[in-house]
């Protein structure tokens, strides 16, 4: 399954890039697709344990399997800082 | 509850909301103005910049809307969060809330300023006089 990753804030300038698109294998819950990111992008690896995943609807929980059918867009959100 | 919610790269246009809110026949308002303040720790800030995640940002300012629903009897409230450049003394963001009396109005309007610090995702970099840029330091939305 291939599943479009938008980045945002530090983890889009430390990436170079807002978006990519990845493979992952059925069944994959949140937690290995961030490990698959880690691994497309070693310099995003310190921020990942501080991110939270989400769809462009709601935020999703990392041990949930991703249905990338209703779901192919996957924000990866770091620690938010609006107000 | 009726409500207006926006993320917008416009200027935050203040006396229109007030209207908003005042048109609600109720007996209170309470507004909350975050604005770009010039001195952090001794230092001198420009502007700050503000990007937010498209949709998932007033999607969750809707969630924290239902939540204060549940919490206090709202009339009207309005939310707008401005992304882009944000010079000082402008205004970032506009929390503003209707109520029949002043103590649910305090209340709920703390309450969704304090939530959408936590939970909305949207990010601020900071410039600084000395040409210096930086992320300012979030927090994680909980719940995971």
């Amino acid at each position: 399954m291939t599943i479009r990753i938008t980045l945002f804030a530090m983890l889009k300038e430390e990436a170079g890039l807002a978006n990519f698109e990845i493979d992952i294998a059925e069944g994959s819950t949140g937690a290995d697709v961030l490990r698959e990111v880690g691994k497309l992008y070693p310099v995003l690896s310190d921020y990942l344990a501080y991110v939270r995943l989400a769809s462009p609807e709601k935020y999703l929980r990392t041990r949930d399997v991703i249905d990338a059918i209703a779901t192919p867009e996957l924000y990866i959100i770091p620690p938010v800082s609006g107000g | 509850m009726e409500s207006l919610v926006k993320i917008t790269p416009d200027s935050i246009d203040s006396d229109r909301l007030l209207a908003y809110l005042t048109e609600s026949e109720g007996g209170a308002i309470d507004i909350f103005l975050g604005t770009t303040r010039r001195f952090t720790a001794g230092r001198e800030t420009v502007s700050l910049s503000y990007e937010a995640a498209p949709n998932l940002a007033e999607k969750e300012i809707q969630k924290i809307l239902s939540d204060a629903a549940r919490k206090w009897p709202l009339i009207r409230a309005a939310i707008v969060h401005r992304t882009g450049l944000v010079p000082v003394n402008e205004a970032s963001v506009f929390i503003g809330v209707a109520t029949e009396h002043r103590s649910e109005a305090f209340s709920a309007c703390r309450f969704l300023i304090d939530e959408l610090k936590k939970r909305v995702p949207i990010w601020k970099r900071e410039k600084f006089c000395d040409g210096s840029e930086e992320w300012v330091q979030g927090v994680t939305p909980s719940g995971d």
